[in-house]
């Protein structure tokens, strides 16, 4: 869909400006063009390489953006070497060696928690939680939002009809709640919680699909392709994912932030990672009762989320721009 | 528009059956962990006598069907069931909750519509101006923050801080809601319950009032001689305003089903805050009939929103045209 | 005195990719009850001239840097904000082209008519809608009381534009500025508003300025034809002049590329090879030279005045008034007959 209008918007471009043949259509020159595209080589066989060679262009410009994912890789690249620092220089996340509470200090700079454990570790190693759970969520999500976007996309009738009335009970429950009572019967923990946020994140992956498919089901290649006796699985992942990917990736991309705020609140909530594994949700959850003597309990923990889901919430809409995919918000 | 009501009605009968189909399973034995009738008899020595009562009682030994019917037959006239824990009246319980949790969600709604349609007119009327640039970094932060630790900060910051600095002379309350009810003890909650979707309020109306402000109807308005404030408020609002409305709307509906978060950290006793507590304690009952209760009011301020909007929106009004 | 006289009109707009001259030098005058043409392509800068006089250029990045716009002996440029405000509607109306999208989709039709009059006749809102019903039975809405309680989008787009022309017209302007007011329509609609347009003109005696890119519609209407081209205008004059001796090739092309049933089936249409000028990067010298069959080294190099040729008619081309050149053009157009 946002392909097709942003192809026109460029020819239109182009035609006010650029050299034009006897019938008065742009000349479109690739040689020209090519060279200003970085990457141009590697995206050269994509379908629509204009949308994702622009997209790459803008989403350069968007600082905004551009700090999230930064921000985004320094995370990763912090937890997956953690192992190799943080025990040397700091504490093992689940050891005790030092009672009691301690402020923040040069040994331990986000303080220490009531039974003595560094807080900046325990910090290092919940991202691990956070960004697992969020990335693993999203993904079961995403799986389950295509094949059922898919069906009731492309097929329609009866089978829309059920997915789409599937989706609204899913819609009809307040999200918290739901992930709490999924958790109530799978019971809590580490892999049941991304399975439960995974869940309850399909129908919105599902609406978003359904309505790319719609839109694009509508051109006329894909009569094309189905006349030249192709199977609807090679329509559906040649012509149509290609198509409907975009607003799926920006939905994805948010979603994890969101992933990761759910993974806190049900880990605050005791239903989710259980200890000893450092999840910030449940540090939070500890530092309550020791709000007022060790603020930073409270304070770095929920820092750690705030600015990691805000990376998230930057990238995607950074994405959402640079693709330009309509949404709802 | 007697037809369109008519219609969204019946709509929401299968989402209903759905969503009571979904939570008569969990009735199913072994479904969910613990043993329902050991649950309900607690403490009390289980005698065989006693086991039959109770699966009479509640029909457990029943085909599935049947039980199924006895189960939607029994929520469509108010029955819930009794709280294992407590055992009273699941239906009973709810009652005393309700009305607190519609006090939180009420407060929160009036900082929503005020801040966030505020924050949005003035950021999209001063486009590119501080203003503008305050309130979108901040929404983006918003929507960001967790809600159960911005509670906790404001916690913090209202009860602890402010207290330390005026030498104990003032601080908000941080948790229930007084006794009597009164207004201090909701300022704190009522923000933090209201926090993202003030947020996600402001965006809407920004873009939406930018979108609006760049239609053709605007020029035309401007070229009848209107006023700028005229063109603004009258011609601009109203047709930004109703995609707004209809996101408050449905989110009043969520807001009333309880905020298990935000009750939970303030202490709350509402609906959101007593279901959470029924799990931890495995209390079915409570759980169960919470949920359809909360599913049953999103469900109805959705159809309010849905009528609401076509008597806003005249396309809808007379094109019969909504989906 | 005229009605209202435009001296060397200039708006610019300040994008990032340069400053965009779309109205460079426009000068006209128009008298009570006359009918004024603008003709052009889309890009030309007529639909900004139209908004220029309204004042209703989008600031901060639109601004009218030059020129003045004289209406009954009084600057409209040199007007403030309420001053503007009070002629908006008032003294010069104007209707756009989409009328889909112009009117408002959320107020009631006849609200929307009375509008003008209760801010410039200070209505109240009985007298407003009482007015607001004559004006659409003026119009020919038929059951007009009943329709002024309709919403836009349950009337038709023909329907639409008569609205669009009752609340242009409900405060009696002098002026009425229509902005390609049939483009939208279907072409059985367009003839009605047209003649809607003509009626209510000898009706009230407002004088009209009709942009149009269709010289079709021009024809039967305008006293006076403004030809413009890439911001300037190129040939003013009589609708007779204009459309019986044209001076400059670009109206001859626009004329060539009209379908006429008057010459004979075979005659070919002729379309104007090429795009208009981007606004931003106007060529150098005569702006259509690089459209012009006929374009010498001088017309690259510098920008030809708008002469008087014969009196009461204006061109800007260098060989305006050489008629050998004239004949020249005359004689590489396909079967058309020269005066």
């Amino acid at each position: 869909m946002s392909a097709d209008r942003h192809h026109t918007g460029d020819e239109k471009d182009l035609a006010s400006q650029g050299p034009v043949d006897v019938e008065g259509h742009p000349i479109r020159d690739e040689a020209q063009r090519s060279p200003v595209l970085p990457g141009a080589a590697e995206v050269a066989q994509r379908p629509s390489r204009t949308l994702w060679g622009d997209a790459f262009i803008r989403l350069r410009k968007n600082k905004l953006a551009i700090a999230g994912l930064v921000w985004v890789v320094f995370v990763v690249v912090v937890t997956l070497s953690a192992d190799l620092w943080v025990p040397r220089y700091f504490a093992d996340p689940v050891s005790t060696e030092f009672a009691g509470l301690e402020s923040p200090s040069a040994d331990h700079p986000f303080g220490t928690d009531r039974i003595g454990r560094d807080v900046f570790s325990r910090v290092i190693y919940g991202a691990r939680v956070s960004l697992a759970v969020g990335i693993l969520a999203v993904s079961i999500s995403v799986l389950i939002g295509l094949i059922m976007g898919a069906l009731s996309g492309y097929y329609g009738g009866l089978l829309d009809a059920f997915v789409m009335r599937t989706a609204d009970i899913f819609f009809a429950f307040p999200y918290v709640l739901f992930a709490i009572v999924l958790l109530a019967i799978l019971g809590p923990s580490y892999r049941n919680v991304f399975i439960a946020i995974g869940i309850l994140g399909w129908p919105s992956i599902a609406r978003v699909f359904r309505s790319s498919i719609l839109s694009v089901k509508e051109n006329e290649y894909v009569d094309a392709a189905r006349a030249m006796g192709a199977s609807d699985l090679r329509i559906m992942t040649r012509h149509i994912l290609p198509n409907a990917i975009a607003p799926i990736i920006v939905y994805g991309t948010m979603s994890i932030g969101g992933a990761i705020i759910t993974e806190a609140a049900l880990s605050y909530l005791g239903m989710g990672v259980q200890p000893p594994t450092p999840s910030w949700g449940m540090m939070l959850s500890e530092a309550k009762a020791l709000m007022g003597p060790a603020p930073w309990l409270t304070i770095y923990p929920g820092f750690a989320i705030l600015t990691t889901v805000l990376a998230f919430v930057l990238m995607g809409d950074g994405l959402r721009d640079a693709l330009d995919v309509k949404m709802k918000d | 528009m007697l037809k369109y009501v008519v219609r969204r009605v019946l709509q929401m009968i299968p989402v209903f059956l759905g969503v009571t189909l979904l939570l008569f399973m969990l009735r199913i034995p072994g479904f969910l962990p613990g043993d329902p009738i050991q649950l309900i008899v607690g403490e009390r020595e289980l005698t065989p006598a006693l086991r039959k009562q109770i699966e009479e009682k509640n029909r457990l030994n029943d085909p599935l069907p049947e039980q199924y019917v006895w189960y939607v037959s029994n929520i469509v006239q108010g029955d819930l069931g009794d709280s294992y824990q407590k055992g009273r009246p699941v239906a009973d319980i709810l009652t005393d909750k309700f009305p607190n949790s519609f006090r939180l969600a009420f407060a929160a709604i009036i900082v929503e519509i005020v801040i966030g349609i505020l924050a949005g007119i003035i950021s999209a009327v001063k486009q590119y101006s501080f203003w503008d640039v305050l309130v979108t970094l901040s929404t983006s932060i918003l929507v960001s923050v967790p809600v159960f630790w911005l509670g906790l900060l404001l916690q913090m910051f209202f009860g602890i801080q402010v207290r330390e600095w005026t030498g104990g002379a003032f601080s908000l309350p941080i948790t229930g809601m007084g006794d009597p009810p009164d207004l201090a003890h909701i300022i704190l909650p009522a923000i933090t319950l209201a926090s993202v979707s003030t947020a996600y309020v402001a965006r809407i109306m920004r873009s939406q009032m930018l979108e609006a402000m760049s239609q053709d109807y605007i020029r035309t308005a401007k070229a009848k001689g209107l006023t700028e404030r005229v063109v603004v408020f009258r011609h601009a609002l109203k047709n930004a305003l109703i995609p707004v409305v209809t996101f408050i709307g449905i989110d009043l509906g969520f807001l009333m089903g309880g905020a298990i978060l935000t009750e939970s950290v303030f202490q709350w006793p509402g609906v959101g805050r007593e279901i959470y507590l029924a799990v931890l304690q495995r209390d079915w009952p409570v759980v169960m009939g919470g949920v359809i209760v909360i599913v049953l009011i999103v469900m109805l301020v959705n159809l309010i929103v849905d009528i609401s909007y076509a008597i806003l929106d005249p396309r809808i009004r007379y094109g019969g045209a909504a989906e | 005195m005229a009605l209202l006289e435009v001296n060397n009109l200039k708006s610019q707009f300040f994008t990032r990719d340069g400053v965009v001259k779309a109205v460079d030098g426009v000068s006209f005058t128009l008298n009570e009850g006359q009918t004024l043409a603008i003709v052009g392509e889309s890009g030309s800068g007529k639909s900004v001239t139209a908004l220029s006089l309204m004042r209703l250029i989008q600031e901060p990045q639109g601004r009218i840097v030059d020129g003045e716009v004289v209406l009954s002996g009084e600057d409209v440029l040199k007007l403030n904000d309420s001053q503007v405000r009070a002629m908006r509607g008032n003294r010069i109306a104007m209707i756009f082209q989409d009328p889909m999208t112009s009117l408002n989709p959320v107020f009631r039709v006849g609200f929307q008519i009375g509008e003008a009059l209760r801010v410039h006749k200070g209505m109240n809102r009985e007298q407003a809608a009482q007015r607001a019903v004559e004006m659409l039975e003026l119009v020919g809405i038929p059951n007009a009381a009943h329709r002024a309680k309709d919403y836009p989008h349950q009337f038709s787009g023909g329907m639409r534009q008569r609205a669009m022309i009752a609340m242009a017209l409900a405060c009696d302007p002098d002026i009425l500025i229509a902005d390609e007011p049939t483009t939208a329509l279907d072409v059985t609609i367009q003839a009605q508003i047209l003649e809607l347009m003509l009626e209510m003109q000898q009706r009230t005696g407002a004088a009209i300025i009709m942009i149009t890119h269709d010289l079709g519609v021009v024809a039967d209407m305008a006293d006076d034809v403004m030809v413009m081209y890439g911001g300037r205008q190129v040939e003013y004059g009589t609708a007779d002049h204009v459309f019986y001796n044209p001076l400059h090739p670009y109206t001859w092309g626009l004329l060539d590329s009209l379908p006429r049933h008057d010459i004979s089936e075979k005659g070919e249409l002729c379309p104007i090879q090429g795009q208009p000028p981007s606004l931003i990067d106007i060529p150098s010298g005569c702006a259509f030279h690089p459209r012009c069959p006929h374009a010498r080294e001088i017309c690259r190099t510098s920008i030809p005045d708008l002469k008087e040729i014969e009196p009461g008619h204006r061109s800007a081309c260098h060989f305006s008034s050489d008629p050998r050149f004239r004949r020249t053009i005359a004689a590489s157009q396909s079967g058309r007959e020269v005066r």
